[in-house]
């Protein structure tokens, strides 16, 4: 089982106890293979439901604005310390209402790629484990490293960036080749081939809200696509609908997202959201030399302006 | 539109009837409240209208939505039908933007009704605050001038509103206060000048006027911190719940029963409702 | 009843057949996903699949439908130039029987009552529906815990089960009935038959155990003021795939386009589980977070549903729970709630 270890277990349940938290967000083990469900600790005894392994995907600090004001610990990969930071920039939430304690991730599994390996759809696939660096289900087995979604397999931050205490060992940070690779791909291709390929990608959408709603950074109370004063889109299906949403909600995250792909995740029909978004994050690194979700004290580009801003972006 | 085209439209309880406005007035002196008469353009349609007291109607308005509106006519005014309403949301505010010669649509009649036939041989109590007075306009008017008077007992009316300018229809309401089978209670909230009746919330104002219980029905439609008041009210002067009815409000859009949008509990507003007794919200779960 | 027998090597055959007077839609298999499409002269398709992702409600029930179009004039706001209604002439072929129990569902919701939905019964009377009996319930299924079985007919016009090779195929309905006669089939012999019969039990010992959800519509009212939402709904996202997968859910809104010269007024689907979905204009919500929201999604499925129209909302397909976002399961909010109404039982005692 991956439970945690009894010192990280006794720390949450010392702050539990003491007050200091009020809550603790972590994983726990869900009822569907390869899928950790997040879970909502507030009783010192209850801290050894709590897991960690590579079945955690998802970003737990995107429940952090239902619980605005209070104290609350959270357990967070290297890629959902980076949102934690991205919220404070944002005046969101203070360092003081937060006990973190962090984990080096190398990586979370993607279900669909099991299945898609066995030759099945996700429905299909009853059952599976995940024992030390393997996925085994039945009488096969894969390595893990080969399952982990594809944004983990460019991850180059595998240690959080902040927190109060650290779960496990340090992992080394490899310099990824070519991060923004999958970028540079669409940048490549013509005009009229990027359309095509982003109404390809986006035809898949059926605009459920799953992504916006696992982002931790999509934290408006109203958001533009739920106003009637002005009603922006009508909630079906169709492209015009779809793709107004997607570019909204894109730019809308400019130079504010930090690419943990929890909205690609949680995609239940596996649109690659990333792409769009990724290709926004570079853009704010190229022109503006800034990477959310790293210094608290920065300013996300759209919302400063500085003597010195390139122009040349504009038309 | 051929007449197959209209009797076609009955069988898609989607598809609202044309209706040109006759009149389009402010009701209050803020403005925020207008009232419509409407009349239809197709006579078949016209004919095959019928409905109850305390019914409404969702009007729309093609390119901008629907919504739902309590009609404030009677069945007994004929040729046109009457709404009020309130300028709030996107819907609205275009209705108030229209002017007499527009044509609208409309689809009803809808949801059910205030229990007339409960009422013949008792006293009626009839309680309203604010704009929720629509369809309590509807009920009086059946009432005292659906031809039979004789078959109800005494009428006691309390409508209060913030300020005069602020009452709905008060050219009928003037003409029920000279009338001898109708007993009207008037209140505003605070003393304005040259204002002749009550002064006091209605909760306050009911109390006073201490309507009897016996053998009586009281319908109260208002908001909902004035029904929140005026219920104790009601049970101190011994009215049970099975005797006292409102009509409720809750988003809507389908109007009949199908979106699953507007149920409190098991019920529909728009189908079941918007007329409940209190002894049946009891048994509803307290989710409006 | 009679029972013919359909060969797997005949299904071919069968669409071109079916296509010479009907749209087809049966099973396509994707890179990553089963759906539903439209099978045109030569196009693949498969009976050999677990379920499609998105419910066949699709079919009938589109997330979005055009119920009518408006022309722009002048001071009118009325004038209505096509109500347009699918009634083309369709086969549905080989879904599971808990989709068909969604459409079931359906038909009581949109079809019983003082009003009538045309647009969804257009389709669905024009629809031969032919299901597939599950030979191999998986892990998430749980129809057998909500009125359902892997082997009901409830819903379709023909029932096919996996025999030797082939389908028995058995008429559910008059319309299946016509349909089957009309296609020159054998009856089925007593070997397939047996072999059918086989399968059939094979499949019932497959299913999960799980206590049937019958007598919990009578106590979950109860349960209102309860906490429990709070806590089931806490880690839930509000993001609607659950609603949008649900072969029984069937919420929706009204929504104006406009258009150059006119526009459109169109349904589209909508759920409980959105925040805005009981909103008033004035800002008050009678579901003010996601605990009261999870609580509708319950008694809607499992309380007012059964009462209404006689059946659970819900049919087991085990969708919500594969593709919720944070793997929040139905089946343990019915084993919660179960344990919840026992002790408020007992405290009641």
């Amino acid at each position: 089982m991956s439970s945690l270890p009894t010192e990280i277990q006794q720390q949450i349940a010392d702050w539990l106890s003491t007050g200091e938290i009020d809550l603790f967000i972590g994983w726990e083990q869900g009822s569907v293979p390869l899928g950790a469900t997040p879970a909502f600790v507030r009783d010192p005894q209850d801290v050894s439901r709590l897991i960690w392994d590579a079945t955690c995907e998802n970003n737990l600090t995107a429940y952090l604005a239902k619980f605005k004001g209070q104290k609350v610990g959270i357990m967070v990969k290297g890629c959902d310390a980076r949102a934690i930071i991205g919220l404070m920039q944002e005046g969101q939430w203070t360092r003081e209402n937060l006990r973190i304690v962090g984990v080096s991730c190398p990586g979370v599994v993607d279900a669909r790629k099991v299945a898609s390996a066995l030759g099945i759809t996700l429905e299909e696939l009853d059952q599976a484990e995940i024992v030390d660096d393997t996925v085994v289900v039945g009488d096969q087995s894969f390595a893990l490293a080969d399952t982990i979604h594809d944004m983990c397999q460019t991850c180059n931050r595998r240690n959080p960036n902040i927190e109060d205490v650290h779960l496990g060992e340090t992992l080394p940070e490899t310099p990824v080749d070519d991060p923004f690779g999958h970028v540079g791909e669409m940048e490549a291709l013509s005009s009229d081939e990027r359309w095509a390929r982003f109404q390809a990608e986006t035809s898949r959408c059926n605009l459920c809200f799953a992504c916006r709603n696992a982002c931790p950074l999509c934290y408006c109370t109203v958001c533009f696509a739920d106003r009637t004063q002005p009603q922006w889109l009508t909630t079906t299906s169709e492209a015009e609908d779809v793709q107004f949403f997607q570019i909204m909600r894109t730019f809308h995250l400019a130079g504010r997202c930090v690419g943990c792909g929890a909205c690609t995740r949680a995609c239940p029909q596996g649109v690659n959201l990333r792409l769009f978004l990724d290709k926004l994050r570079l853009d704010a690194q190229e022109v503006f030399g800034y990477t959310a979700g790293v210094d608290p004290e920065a300013q996300p580009p759209l919302r400063t302006y500085r003597q010195d801003d390139p122009n040349d972006t504009f038309l | 539109m051929s007449a197959q085209e209209v009797a076609g439209m009955a069988n898609n309880p989607y598809l609202p009837m044309s209706m040109e406005i006759l009149r389009i007035e402010d009701e209050t002196a803020d403005r925020t409240l207008k009232t419509l008469d409407l009349r239809w353009i197709h006579e078949e349609q016209a004919a095959a209208f019928s409905y109850h007291t305390g019914q409404f109607c969702e009007l729309s308005v093609l390119g901008v939505g629907e919504a739902p509106f309590g009609i404030a006519t009677s069945p007994v005014e004929e040729g046109f039908i009457r709404f009020t309403i309130n300028r709030a949301g996107v819907v609205t505010q275009k209705l108030h933007s229209l002017k007499a010669g527009d044509v609208i649509g409309m689809r009803g009649p809808l949801g059910n009704w205030y229990p007339t036939e409960l009422m013949r041989g008792k006293d009626i109590v009839i309680i309203g605050g604010g704009f929720a007075f629509t369809t309590l306009r509807s009920l009086i008017y059946t009432l005292l001038e659906g031809g039979e008077r004789d078959a109800y007992g005494k009428i006691t009316v309390v409508y209060g509103t913030r300020a005069p300018g602020l009452m709905l229809y008060r050219p009928d309401l003037t003409a029920w206060q000279d009338r001898s089978d109708i007993d009207m209670h008037q209140t505003i909230d605070r003393e304005a000048p040259n204002w002749p009746h009550h002064v006091g919330f209605v909760p306050t104002v009911v109390e006073e006027v201490a309507p009897s219980s016996d053998n009586s029905i009281a319908v109260i439609a208002g908001p909902p911190v004035m029904i929140r008041f005026t219920l104790p009210v009601m049970t101190k002067l011994g009215f049970a719940k099975e005797q006292i009815y409102t009509s409720l409000e809750n988003r809507m859009k389908c109007g009949i029963g199908k979106c699953g949008r507007c149920n409190v509990g098991n019920k529909y507003v728009c189908l079941d409702g918007p007329v409940f007794s209190l002894a049946e919200l009891d048994e509803l779960p307290p989710e409006y | 009843m009679k029972q013919w027998l359909l060969p797997k090597s005949s299904l071919p055959k069968l669409a071109d057949t079916i296509r010479q007077t009907h749209r087809l839609y049966a099973p396509v298999r994707l890179p990553d996903q089963v759906a539903f499409g439209e099978i045109g002269e030569g196009d693949p398709f498969t009976l050999d699949y677990a379920n499609a992702r998105t419910s066949v409600k699709t079919l009938f029930f589109p997330q979005a439908e055009t119920m009518l179009r408006y022309e722009r004039s002048l001071d009118r706001y009325n004038d209505i130039s096509a109500t347009p209604v699918d009634s083309v002439p369709t086969v549905v072929l080989g879904m599971r029987p808990c989709d068909a129990r969604g459409l079931e569902l359906l038909d009581r919701v949109f079809g019983q009552g003082q009003y009538h939905d045309p647009y969804y019964l257009a389709r669905r009377q024009a629809t031969v529906v032919v299901a597939l009996a599950c030979a191999a319930p998986r892990q998430t299924c749980f129809c057998h815990a909500v009125g359902g079985d892997p082997y009901s007919g409830d819903g379709g016009d023909v029932l096919l089960s996996e025999s030797d090779e082939a389908y028995v195929a058995v008429a559910q309905t008059t319309k299946g009935q016509e349909w089957l006669a009309s296609l020159g089939l054998s009856e089925a012999d007593a070997g397939h038959l047996a072999t059918a019969e086989t399968i059939a039990e094979a499949a019932h010992e497959k299913l999960v155990k799980m206590a049937p959800a019958a007598g919990l519509e009578d106590k979950l009212t109860a349960l209102f003021e309860s906490e429990v939402w709070g806590e089931i709904a806490e880690k839930c996202i509000a993001c609607g795939t659950c609603t949008y997968l649900c072969p029984g859910c069937h919420c929706f809104n009204i929504q104006d386009r406009v258009l150059a010269n006119g526009g459109i007024r169109l349904r589209s689907w909508d759920g409980c589980m959105y925040e805005g979905f009981t909103v008033h204009t004035s800002g008050h919500n009678p579901r003010p977070d996601q605990g009261a929201r999870w609580r509708q999604r319950v008694l809607h499925k499992f309380a007012y549903l059964p009462e209404n129209v006689g059946m659970y909302g819900c049919v087991g397909c085990g969708r919500c729970i594969t593709y919720c976002p944070v793997r929040l399961d139905i089946r343990e909010v019915i084993a919660r709630l179960r344990i919840e109404t026992a002790a408020q039982l007992q405290g009641e005692q």
